[in-house]
């Protein structure tokens, strides 16, 4: 034992290890990608163990050095270890520590973040098995991972901004992994130009951020806060807004993450579900000092969390396809998270983040596992009655309902989506008074839908009669344990991962919004005329509703199926909007990129490539042949005014040189 | 003597290898003459002082002592890069043409080209720097005049007009100042302070034929063509290092020189710079060649070099000049890559082809690769030059650093779609199949592919050698003489006066 603590002593009490956590997945990457080419060049065969191995390994040592990391850091939670690796740039005023800094905050998202990929990792050795790309498909998910551990534990924005774009550049990857599908190739290309239209208003940002501050360091800029008037706040924040909205698929830019579904699912799960696009909502959170000198912008981000949550709920209400419903589904959740972080309680952000990390990667991974059992089908009308078939599956699946939807006290998003109605109606808004009211009844309805179509969704999948094909029927197997396992393994935990937060209102410990506390710094939250005795009945509140989404959906799909039908008949109008997603693809067709297309074509193309410069060229070609030719008419006038400019250049120096 | 060796070694190679009698070693020995030299150029960097602003390495000689003409070269911070980045690049483009071109007369002219562009870059003489620059076109106008593409007369045209054009005005400015300094010597008429009208008439002529070489907005006429019609060695030669001569132009002589009428210009410039950052982009995304993509994209990426250095901030000098070394490295390998492909292939329009990625897996890794750094990936070339640029321009006018930004949008919208149209989809049935890179194209590629990231991660490398030069050379020049006594100058020291006196009395 003492053996043991003598070595805590000397790797964990200093943070020289820090980089390990990022490192393991980059090394990872980097065998796997080289024996990868290899491998396709014929000049070794590579076993998919050997892959899978690297892979796993990376990520689960990755877990462990940060388990034990952020234990020992939980410690003395006060200090942050900070590592300083390299002097990345240095140009005048401009410099930049390629360093990691371990909080309270990138702490806890370290450990979830490095166990989620692991685990999923892990399902997707059964996932990936047979696929000709399997080696390659581990590489970009390791490659994930080193970029998203390098966006929360970078200590400056210049580093969180390589971990940002390096995950959308992996996002890309992996979406577009099985290439030879043009319209999957098309989503990775769709996501990324989205994801670059957000990044723009980072780098706009951060150019501000620079001018006001001469510096990217958090602390350094937490230090020099006073530089941002309100204005000026108000701005940065707006377009670090814009960024996060591209990258945790917000309005307006939400529209590539339901096409980002092409990628196979263990990446949806991990990448669009549990991590990648929160890094918006750890953004929002990370600069929590500027947004709170931002009135105007934190309401902006409340309001349009909302919208995106109801927006993306009701879209979700018709979708067909297992994932579709799944990935509105978070970006509903998202903008819960925006809701929460937007009124300034960016503890019930995070703590949404990590439950629904949780509960959303165990759907993705248990629809993997239905989509894998019924060999590649998507449909849900083609599903029903699969709980028999795939038990483990559908109880994966079934714990993960339970979480999404608030139906069981203590259960995965239940105190989290509550905390963020309770904040959201608790916290004053400085400019609207009304706010706090509509901002909590649009979330509380939302929670109706989220309730409404997720129970749509089990019933359609797991429960009445099987109505696919029936040759798929008969091959009808359960997914093999590496798929299952981990599928329940985030099941349990997202039944258990509430209890980090139970409210103090109802006589829960909220151990994590008391550990990230200190590092936000809002110190008081004014409570908005409301009693704080309100805030359990509120919560019964939810609970009923939820309750009541779920009693009619079911209602409506699992027993009478005319209700449904008839639904369906009498909002025919509303149901081809909401199938039409709102038509929000085909308005950007035709406004912005439609818009971008003409000013190429004309402006560019017509009128300055053509009549410019073109008409320009052609007038200086013509008139210097003309004069070659009137000058004398033997041979082509090239090399002959080549040679005259350069006997006429000789005279004049001569010239000036004689009379000089 | 390294410098001399540097230019006379590739020359020498130049003739020996036109005069060779054997040619079936041309390639071998213009290859082994380039490696020579950048074997050579090393030394640049091992022996170079930081420590000092200066030109190093100097030497000189009397060459028309009656008209007081050296050979005089030397290199400072600025120029030790670019020399660098020619020397390393030529072996690979060499190393590139040895699948499509045995005549000789293409590994002469590309030697000769190297020995043009390292002279103009050392020389601290302007007659011989003026000798240098305009003996770079005589291989560039074989290179794309005998090996371009279908185009290439009307493209030669083009770019010798153009660049002539500029050669011609600049002439007359050189003459005009080194007449009025009574030397050629660069650091004499560095030292000189010219009239403020002079330096205007100065400053445009000058100015011209550098952004015609860069090629600023709207000046850049000849440079789709060229970069096209180009073979793949060519165009990396212009893309890559020629082109950046214009800059170099900008930042030995144009600013420094007439430091007035470069900050009165500087605006202008600043918009153009920015006008054709977005042109580019907008013109790389209605192509459907790829290689007129990628001479769009080049454009559009020198308007952001040319926006870093008329900020006259060192941070903006630097990172216009690290862009510089970026876009040489990442271009000439996608320029490389493109004439890989198109020895494949036999064609550039995108719709030739797709799901290369399934054949040539290896190709299309190095093409991400070298993608990653164009598009400003953080940790590839591209990403530090245009943050500093960015940054540093946000400070002289918020709002064109704003508008650039848009162009880090379209880089993406337009590489990313030529990447799907020619890696991506599936795999025609009717196209032959297509092989991957053999070792000689891996060999090359690889140090373009390391570099990249070095840049990327370890800027500092390049940007520590080059401050005190730019500092010296550059920035003090731009600062306000204080012989200066004409009338801006009292009414700038009143006004100074006037704000001191208001800060006292608030």
């Amino acid at each position: 034992m003492l053996k043991l603590e003598h070595f805590q002593n000397i790797t964990y009490t200093h943070s020289d290890w820090l980089w390990l956590i990022a490192a393991l997945p980059l090394l990872g990457a980097f065998l796997n990608g080289f024996l990868t080419l290899l491998s396709a060049r014929k000049v070794l065969t590579v076993k998919p163990w050997v892959n899978a191995l690297i892979a796993c390994g990376a990520s689960i040592a990755s877990f462990i050095v940060s388990w034990e990391m952020f234990l020992s850091f939980k410690k003395a939670p006060d200090s942050p270890w900070v590592q300083d690796l390299f002097n990345w740039v240095e140009s005048a005023a401009f410099h930049v520590n390629f360093s990691f800094e371990l909080n309270a905050l990138s702490g806890v998202m370290v450990v979830f973040i490095t166990f989620v990929a692991s685990l999923i990792h892990l399902y997707s050795i059964g996932y990936m098995k047979n696929d000709e790309g399997f080696g390659r498909y581990f590489t970009y998910l390791n490659l994930f991972l080193f970029s998203m551990l390098v966006l929360v534990l970078g200590q400056d924005l210049l580093v969180l901004f390589l971990g940002w774009e390096g995950v959308g550049f992996c996002s890309y990857l992996l979406i577009g992994f099985w290439f030879d599908d043009v319209a999957k190739a098309e989503a990775g290309k769709k996501a990324i130009i989205v994801n670059r239209i957000g990044d723009a208003g980072f780098v706009a940002g951060l150019l501000m951020v620079f001018a006001l501050a001469g510096t990217f360091n958090f602390n350094e800029l937490l230090a020099h806060k006073q530089v941002f008037t309100e204005t000026t706040a108000t701005l940065i924040c707006l377009f670090f807004f814009i960024g996060a909205a591209g990258k945790s698929a917000q309005i307006p830019l939400y529209i590539w993450l339901p096409d980002a579904m092409a990628g196979p699912t263990p990446v949806s799960a991990l990448i669009h579900a549990a991590t990648m696009v929160t890094a918006g909502v750890y953004l929002v959170a990370r600069l929590d000092f500027i947004y709170v000198l931002a009135p105007w912008a934190s309401t902006l981000i409340a309001v349009i969390g909302v919208l995106t949550a109801l927006f993306a709920a009701t879209i979700a209400l018709v979708q067909t396809d297992i994932k579709k419903v799944l990935a509105y589904s978070t970006v509903s959740q998202l903008g819960y998270m925006f809701l929460g972080v937007g009124v300034t309680s960016y503890e019930s952000g995070i703590f949404h983040l990590i439950t629904h990390g949780f509960f959303k990667a165990c759907l993705f991974l248990a629809a993997g596992s239905v989509i894998h059992s019924l060999r590649g089908e998507q449909d849900i009308r083609k599903m029903g009655g699969l709980l028999k078939h795939i038990p483990m599956t559908s109880l994966g699946f079934l714990l993960g309902w339970i979480a999404i939807a608030g139906i069981l006290p203590t259960c995965g998003g239940f105190f989290s989506k509550d905390e963020i109605l309770w904040r959201a109606l608790a916290t004053p808004n400085p400019i609207f008074p009304l706010l706090p009211e509509v901002l909590y009844v649009i979330a509380l309805f939302t929670s109706f839908l989220t309730a409404f179509y997720m129970t749509r969704l089990i019933v359609m999948v797991f429960f009445g009669d099987y109505r696919g094909d029936r040759e798929v029927y008969e091959h009808l197997h359960e997914s093999p344990r590496i798929m299952t396992w981990p599928v329940l393994a985030l099941g349990i935990g997202s039944m258990f991962i509430g209890w980090i937060g139970v409210p103090t209102a109802i006589g829960g410990a909220d151990e994590l919004g008391k550990f990230l506390d200190p590092l936000f710094h809002l110190s008081t939250l004014d409570a908005n005329g409301v009693s704080p005795k309100l805030e359990p009945i509120l919560m019964l509140l939810s609970f009923l509703v939820a309750w009541a989404g779920v009693a009619l959906a079911w209602y409506a799909y699992g027993f009478k199926h005319s209700v449904s039908k008839n639904l369906a008949q009498t909002f025919s109008g509303v149901k081809k909007v909401l199938e039409g997603k709102y038509y929000v693809d085909e308005f950007y067709q035709h406004t912005v990129v439609a818009f971008v297309k003409a000013i190429a074509r004309w402006v560019s193309q017509w009128l300055i490539e053509g009549l410019f410069v073109g008409r320009l060229v052609e007038l200086g070609v013509q008139a210097v042949t003309r004069t070659a030719q009137a000058a004398k008419q033997v041979q082509s006038g090239l090399v002959r005014a080549y040679l005259a400019y350069i006997a006429a250049g000789a005279a004049l120096l001569i010239y000036l040189f004689l009379h000089s | 003597m390294i410098l001399s060796l540097l230019i006379g070694l590739p020359l020498a190679g130049a003739l020996l290898v036109s005069l060779f009698p054997w040619e079936k070693t041309t390639k071998a020995l213009s290859f082994l003459v380039s490696l020579v030299v950048f074997i050579f150029s090393l030394g640049l960097y091992t022996q170079f002082d930081l420590s000092n602003a200066g030109f190093q390495f100097k030497e000189q000689y009397d060459l028309v002592p009656a008209l007081g003409i050296h050979y005089a070269v030397g290199i400072d911070g600025i120029s030790l890069w670019l020399v660098l980045l020619t020397t390393f690049l030529v072996p690979l483009v060499l190393l590139g043409g040895f699948g499509s071109f045995a005549q000789r007369g293409y590994y002469a002219s590309i030697l000769l080209m190297e020995a043009a562009v390292v002279g103009a870059l050392a020389s601290t003489d302007l007659f011989l720097f003026y000798l240098f620059w305009e003996l770079m076109l005589i291989p560039a106008f074989f290179l794309i005049g005998l090996w371009g593409g279908e185009n290439k007369v009307k493209a030669t045209i083009r770019f010798i007009l153009y660049t002539m054009f500029g050669s011609l005005l600049m002439l007359v400015a050189l003459l005009y100042v080194t007449h009025e300094v009574k030397s050629f010597d660069y650091v004499k008429i560095a030292d000189h302070i010219f009239a403020d009208d002079a330096q205007f008439w100065c400053f445009l002529a000058f100015g011209l034929a550098f952004f015609i070489k860069v090629p600023l907005f709207p000046l850049h006429g000849w440079l789709p063509e060229a970069y096209t019609e180009a073979p793949a060695g060519g165009t990396v030669l212009l893309s890559a290092i020629m082109v950046k001569l214009g800059a170099y132009g900008l930042l030995r002589f144009c600013i420094p020189l007439f430091p007035v009428a470069a900050k009165a210009f500087a605006p202008w410039i600043m918009i153009l710079a920015v006008a054709g950052l977005l042109h580019g982009a907008l013109m790389a995304t209605l192509q459907t060649n790829f290689k007129k993509v990628l001479a769009y994209s080049s454009l559009s990426h020198m308007g952001l070099i040319v926006l870093g250095l008329f900020t006259f901030s060192l941070t903006g000098l630097q990172g216009g000049m690290l862009q510089m070394i970026s876009h040489g490295a990442y271009m000439a390998g996608l320029f490389l890559l493109a004439g890989m492909m198109v020895e494949r292939r036999g064609s550039y329009e995108m719709s030739d082809f797709g799901g290369w990625a399934r054949q040539t897996p290896v190709l299309a890794t190095a093409f991400l690769w070298l993608m990653a750094a164009a598009v400003g990936l953080p940790g590839f070339a591209g990403f530090v030059g245009e943050i500093l640029v960015l940054v540093s321009a946000y400070q002289v006018n918020a709002v064109l650093a704003l508008i650039s930004i848009l162009g880090f949008i379209f880089s993406a919208w337009y590489l990313f779609n030529l990447y799907g149209k020619i890696f991506l989809g599936p795999v025609s049935a009717k196209k032959k199949t297509i092989v991957d890179l053999n070792a000689r194209e891996i060999l090359l590629l690889l140090p373009l592919l390391v570099i990249v990231v070095f840049i990327g991660l370890s800027p500092n490398f390049f940007l520590r050698p080059m401050e005190k030069s730019l500092q010296a050379n550059v920035i003090e020049k731009l600062k306000p003489a204080p012989a200066m006594t004409d009338f801006a100058a009292d009414q700038l020291r009143l006004q100074a006066d006037a704000d001191k006196e208001k800060g006292k009395h608030p």
